[in-house]
């Protein structure tokens, strides 16, 4: 037994090491999804924001300086996180809390958005996104390639995306007021929506001829 | 966890156990190996008679290097032979070692070509000496290495083989230093084998052998050109002790160009799984010990592990050229941007794979650092463990899956150079 004693030794040691990197690999991803917790905070703190701000403007004129710019850019970081999270992350219970939560917000923005770009008569583009992370959509990736290419050459556009497999009564509501079918990916431009994959070309064609210099928005895929 | 990921962690957990088994070792003998560092030399009482063979193939250039080299040995004059064995060279090598023809202490030999071991065997066949060893003509000894090596003999009876620690010679370019740093972690790993009882090569430069094992056990041979490995296997087989003598210092030409590494390495590889899978009975064979459960299974191991994460890396590299392809043939140019750029330790990957394929990274540098100190080349961190870790990382998977290749599909042993 004695001349296998090193081997048993090395076996626990390796177990120790596996079991230290398993646990370093829990507290650096919970330290993620506090970090997106964070960020959800934040972005929940400006939509209120721009919500007061976009109530205050009722009582004034466009050019006092009212914009959700601010929130676009952090909904945008968000986004991101979150699909690292999704491509990453070996727990997604946690992170689909949070996606419920990103899509309120976004769902927020989208129509503050719609009543600033309205009311000031700014040239804003929106489009909600509807994807599944599922293998059963299998132009989704492609569709998200395709968003954030027009997103770069349109800035003025604003890109909304929505898990509709995630239990959340927002999206249910969303696919049930836009009538969004089960095909996806799917696309709400401007009220109106398109199902199955949309090239560039053709998203092009169906938006303004001159672009206006807007900062980036959210989007995820 | 998917099946390609369960593959990729029991390969990452076995290679972190070879590492761990190691170190294990180190710490276990850990006084012993500190007191090698001031190991004074040994005063020999009636040592043996040596007799070390240069078999040479066209080695015009290198052979009176080698010559001198032995001749220069820190040994007694009349016990120290040289029997240089000139192996059908089709340059003018007899004419070089034809100066020799009236040194006393230098005997020449000329026979057909017949390949490495037929030389060696022909210059045992020609000796008395008790002590045999072999140098290859690209090999330079330490004057002080074979009185250290012979001392251990003369206080290990039993010990029927000695291995040197051998050492890069005057690296030139970034590939020799990288093969600097793989001989010096190369030392570490053979003297903890060498504790082990383990050790699956004793190496054409300069290892010695006693001359009444070869009518044991028998002669070099062919060996998939690999002979210096399967007469190890031999020895293991018949339980004959291997030692390494850490402070027995052989220096020795390493390729200089990839294409001569790549034909050198696949040579060793290949000759590696045939010696292995020729001597199948020993391993997990509980009459072999360390040997068996440890030498062969590691050596399996690496070369299933380097195959596999090769494989897996180049599956994923093709996905992503796949992937590019695909965003611009549907999107442009236009995807993707500097603004990803700016740095976010979120996006850094912390899964566990990622931690303990850092791990390993340490054992490894440890082991290399240990090794450095070892062959006496420096004391710390060399930062060409950095190139030879970057190099061996791109260049070793094609020698490797290269070997398993001519393995799976019966190709013929790899040329000697």
């Amino acid at each position: 037994m004695k001349k296998f004693s090193k081997y048993f030794i090395a076996l626990l040691i390796t177990v120790a090491l596996f079991a230290l990197a398993w646990y370093a690999s829990i507290y650096f991803n919970n330290r993620k999804i506090n970090e997106i917790i964070k960020a959800q905070n934040q972005a929940t703190i400006d939509v209120m924001s721009s919500e007061t701000q976009f109530e205050l403007l009722q009582q004034s004129s466009c050019q006092d300086s009212v914009s959700n710019d601010e929130l676009a850019s952090e909904l945008s970081n968000l986004a991101d996180k979150i699909t690292y999270g999704e491509q990453n992350f070996s727990d997604q219970t946690q992170l689909n809390l949070l996606k419920q939560q990103y899509s309120v917000l976004e769902v927020k923005d989208f129509l503050l958005t719609k009543q600033i770009s309205t009311r000031c008569k700014q040239s804003v583009v929106t489009i909600l996104y509807f994807y599944s992370n599922d293998n059963t959509c299998t132009d989704c990736l492609n569709q998200g390639y395709v968003l954030d290419a027009l997103r770069q050459q349109y800035p003025n556009v604003r890109v909304y995306s929505f898990d509709a497999g995630l239990d959340s009564s927002t999206i249910r509501a969303l696919i049930s007021v836009y009538k969004v079918p089960k095909t996806l990916p799917t696309l709400v431009l401007d009220g109106k929506t398109y199902s199955g994959f949309q090239t560039l070309a053709a998203l092009q064609k169906l938006l303004p001829a001159t672009p206006v210099k807007k900062p980036v928005s959210a989007t995820k895929h | 966890m998917t099946i390609p990921e369960f593959l990729t962690y029991t390969v990452i957990f076995l290679a972190v156990y070879v590492q761990v088994f190691f170190l294990v070792t180190f710490f276990d003998h850990f006084k012993e190996i500190k007191k090698l560092k001031n190991e004074p030399l040994p005063d020999l009482v009636n040592p043996p008679k040596v007799a070390i063979i240069v078999p040479c193939w066209n080695e015009e250039k290198t052979v009176h290097g080698t010559i001198a080299s032995i001749l220069a040995l820190d040994y007694p004059p009349e016990l120290l032979e040289v029997i240089a064995v000139d192996d059908g060279s089709t340059d003018k090598t007899w004419e070089e070692l034809s100066q020799y023809k009236n040194h006393s202490r230098v005997r020449i030999f000329h026979k057909e070509n017949g390949g490495k071991h037929t030389a060696v065997n022909f210059g045992i066949e020609n000796t008395d000496a008790e002590i045999i060893g072999g140098l290859d003509a690209d090999s330079f000894v330490a004057p002080d290495a074979l009185r250290r090596m012979i001392g251990m003999f003369m206080a290990n009876p039993k010990a029927m083989a000695i291995t040197p620690s051998l050492i890069v010679d005057q690296p030139k370019n970034i590939l020799q230093y990288a093969q600097r740093i793989e001989y010096n972690m190369s030392t570490y790993n053979k003297k903890m084998l060498s504790l082990l009882g383990a050790i699956h090569v004793t190496p054409g430069p300069f290892s010695l052998f006693r001359k009444n094992m070869f009518t044991k056990i028998g002669a070099f041979r062919k060996a998939h050109n690999t002979e210096d490995q399967e007469f190890a296997y031999r020895m293991q087989e018949n339980h004959l002790q291997i030692e390494h003598c850490v402070n027995a210092f052989v220096y020795t030409r390493s390729p200089n160009t990839v294409k001569k590494l790549y034909v050198q390495r696949l040579r060793w590889i290949y000759g590696f799984i045939q010696n292995t899978m020729d001597y199948r009975h020993l391993i997990f064979n509980p009459e072999y010990l360390n040997f068996s459960f440890f030498t062969l299974p590691s050596g399996v191991i690496s070369i299933i592990a380097v195959v596999y994460l090769s494989l897996v890396f180049l599956y994923d590299a093709i996905l992503l050229v796949i992937k590019k392809i695909t965003v611009y043939s549907i999107a442009g140019f236009t995807h993707g941007g500097v603004a990803h750029l700016h740095f976010d330790w979120f996006y850094i990957n912390t899964q566990t794979v990622f931690f303990v394929t850092i791990f390993l990274y340490m054992l490894i540098i440890f082991s290399i650092v240990a090794g450095t100190r070892l062959n006496k080349q420096g004391h710390g961190f060399d930062w060409h463990i950095l190139a030879y870790i970057l190099i061996y990382s791109v260049i070793a998977p094609f020698w490797l899956l290269k070997a398993v290749w001519n393995t799976i599909a019966r190709r013929g042993q790899p040329a000697w150079r």
